[in-house]
């Protein structure tokens, strides 16, 4: 069941309460979606992947976009390798907030200077709601050194997409990389511990 | 409180002469000539004081020079000007316009700011359940209302716009409570008026009381051991947690979804991981609530009790209700004999990490039973049935859909607590691996939604 992998990645995602932050990841981990309760705190899961034949292990932190739960945040940020920086189409305020709030923070918060940013506007099957266009979101993308799609968590549209470029853009920043190289020495040695104890076990 | 503004004409007193010669108004008795005077010189240095910058410099010498070396004499030519009220909301009513320079025009509460005091410190109105809260927060409530916010998809769980809410936020401040705001941001600054209380409104339990709190029953005991404020701001929030529930199909907001944002607003902690603890308990006592106060609403409208019976905690159907036996904290399902009742409160203690699951389809259920508390017999085995099928089907689909690459985790759970804490404490990405490693729960990935089961 010891899954092995190359590299770790830190990923997180921020964003308004209801953009669909969660949705996302859930269309992303497990191909499903669902009506999802706001979240508590955060909430966080892991997915393996495989990018130019090295095996990922990916960590994606969903925090909650209660404000509340802000001040929590600064603890997120630090050490993650990328950052998934969602906003709903739909709804402009969301799009706004991005550049008055989150990406404030997350200058303020980000450990790493390399850190990636991606840019997601969700909803996209809403398209007849739409008021925050493609063309924005690019501008907005240009201007904070973003990447960018747009997608839909319900309909699946480009939410692999999302993580594969975010991804294979943290694979390309040699720091990022070696970061990641990092936490697999110190994951593997841990790992071994039991492993080992297992073999006495049977051996006995 | 009401005031007289006597001004007399031309400065005052007149040299020692006009012995009765005061016109309008005054009377010629002596005695109270004598009292007037003593009246009149008390309101002429108060008037000086606060009259400094409205009155020329020189002028103001020659009065107090002549009260120096002068014996005060009677009052002449004067006259009754105005009649000036005060009140918190209008400020000063009918004012001479010379003195309204020097007060604000505007007074709209005890208080210069609406959020971050505490309630006891503003103007209080009462709702129509007869709780005494802060004004401001009814007539936000009154305008959330009638825009219709009640309506709008995710109303208290969506973020308003930041500009707006600051803006809106000023205004609230000043005492104006402006046109055409955002519902959201209306809804926004409701929760955010909570979260800025002095002490949080739940501050008063303590997080080991509200975690043993199961029952309804339980539930309702220990909310009476709110003080007064904070007992009527809470029943305020749940009536108004209540009203967004009902709208449940336009908003998509069940008990479960607006107690869980309003939970996190309901306490204050240093430390922002136990509030998140916390925040869990508190979503649960809130969702009891909520949902007791629509079963009593319904009840009501039912007509199958008298109001007063409805209204009444004491009334024998509660008591029947609240202290049937199979009232079980352990959440355990116990199949189709289990009734009503227990399925109403099992979810109510979702305190055990396998049941979360659950609680969405559970979540589901208890709307229906509210909804129809009559027929509640033979919906309570095709709901049984249902839930099984449910977490059966919870349990399998990532299962039959992984891939044993993808792995989920519950973020915070009660015997994690530690690592997690501590991942977040040195927050370097190899506690995160430590972390992610104990924390695998395979194929569990429709809980982690709930990511903190506390």
């Amino acid at each position: 069941m010891e899954t092995q992998f190359d590299y770790f990645f830190k990923l997180l995602m921020i964003g308004d309460s209801g953009v669909g932050k969660s949705s996302l990841l859930l269309s992303f981990t497990a191909g499903t979606f669902d009506e999802l309760s706001p979240t508590i705190g955060v909430d966080f899961k892991v997915k393996h992947v495989t990018v130019g034949g090295k095996k990922l292990k990916l960590a994606i932190w969903d925090t909650a976009g209660q404000e509340r739960f802000r001040t929590l945040t600064s603890s997120y940020y630090r050490g993650a390798q990328g950052v998934v920086m969602v906003y709903d189409v739909t709804r402009r305020e969301t799009f706004t907030n991005l550049s008055e709030v989150w990406a404030k923070e997350f200058e303020l918060y980000s450990t790493n200077q390399d850190c990636i940013k991606m840019l997601v506007g969700n909803k996209v099957d809403k398209e007849s709601q739409r008021v925050v266009t493609k063309k924005e979101g690019i501008e907005f993308a240009r201007e904070n050194g973003c990447l960018f799609i747009e997608c839909s968590a319900k309909k699946h549209v480009n939410v692999q997409q999302c993580f594969d470029e975010l991804v294979l853009k943290i694979v390309d920043t040699p720091s990022l990389l070696a970061e990641g190289a990092k936490g697999v020495k110190k994951n593997m040695f841990n790992q071994k511990t039991p492993e080992a104890n297992a073999a006495t076990g049977a051996c006995c | 409180m009401t005031g007289l503004v006597m001004v007399t004409k031309g400065g005052g007193c007149g040299g020692g002469g006009g012995k009765g010669g005061a016109k309008g108004g005054v009377k010629s008795r002596e005695e109270e000539q004598q009292n007037q005077i003593s009246v009149l010189a008390l309101l002429l240095a108060a008037l000086r004081k606060s009259m400094v910058s409205c009155r020329v410099d020189s002028r103001d010498e020659v009065i107090s020079s002549t009260l120096q070396h002068m014996e005060i004499g009677w009052p002449t030519n004067v006259r009754h000007i105005t009649h000036v009220t005060f009140d918190r909301f209008n400020g000063f009513l009918g004012l001479p316009v010379e003195f309204q320079v020097e007060i604000p025009n505007r007074v709209p509460s005890a208080s210069a700011n609406v959020f971050g005091v505490s309630a006891e410190s503003m103007q209080c109105s009462f709702d129509p359940k007869g709780n005494s809260v802060p004004t401001i927060l009814l007539l936000m409530q009154e305008r959330l209302y009638s825009q219709g916010g009640l309506k709008a998809e995710g109303i208290f769980r969506i973020n308003p716009e930041n500009g707006q809410e600051e803006h809106v936020r000023d205004q609230l401040n000043k005492g104006i409570v402006p046109d055409n705001i955002d519902v959201h941001c209306l809804a926004g600054l409701i929760k955010a008026w909570f979260r800025e209380l002095p002490s949080g409104v739940l501050d008063g339990l303590s997080p080991e009381q509200v975690l043993r709190c199961n029952t309804e029953e339980e539930s309702v005991d220990l909310v009476k051991q709110l003080k007064p404020t904070e007992a009527a701001l809470l029943n305020w929030a749940v009536g108004l947690m209540a009203d967004v529930v009902e709208e449940e199909e336009s908003n998509k907001m069940n008990a479960r979804n607006i107690a869980m944002v309003f939970a996190p607003n309901m306490t204050r902690m240093s430390d922002p991981l136990t509030a998140l603890m916390h925040a869990v308990q508190v979503m649960n006592l809130l969702k009891t609530l909520i949902i007791k106060t629509l079963w009593k609403r319904e009840e009501t409208a039912m007509g199958g009790y008298s109001p007063m019976s409805s209204h009444s905690c004491d009334c024998p159907t509660d008591e029947e209700f609240d202290s049937q036996p199979e009232m079980d904290t352990s959440c355990e399902l116990r199949g189709p004999t289990s009734d009503y009742d227990n399925t109403l409160y099992s979810n109510c203690s979702a305190d055990e990490d396998e049941i979360e699951a659950e609680v969405e389809s559970l979540g589901e259920i208890e709307e229906c039973f509210v909804r129809q508390p009559d027929e509640h017999k033979n919906i309570t085995h095709s709901f049984f049935e249902e839930v099984v099928d449910e977490s059966q089907r919870d349990d399998s689909s990532p299962r039959s859909c992984s891939v044993r690459s993808i792995e989920s985790g519950v973020s915070f759970t009660d015997k994690k607590n530690k690592s997690s804490a501590l991942c977040i404490g040195n927050g370097e990405n190899i506690g995160d691996t430590d972390m992610v490693d104990k924390l695998d729960e395979p194929t569990r990935s429709d809980t982690s939604s709930l990511s903190i089961a506390g």
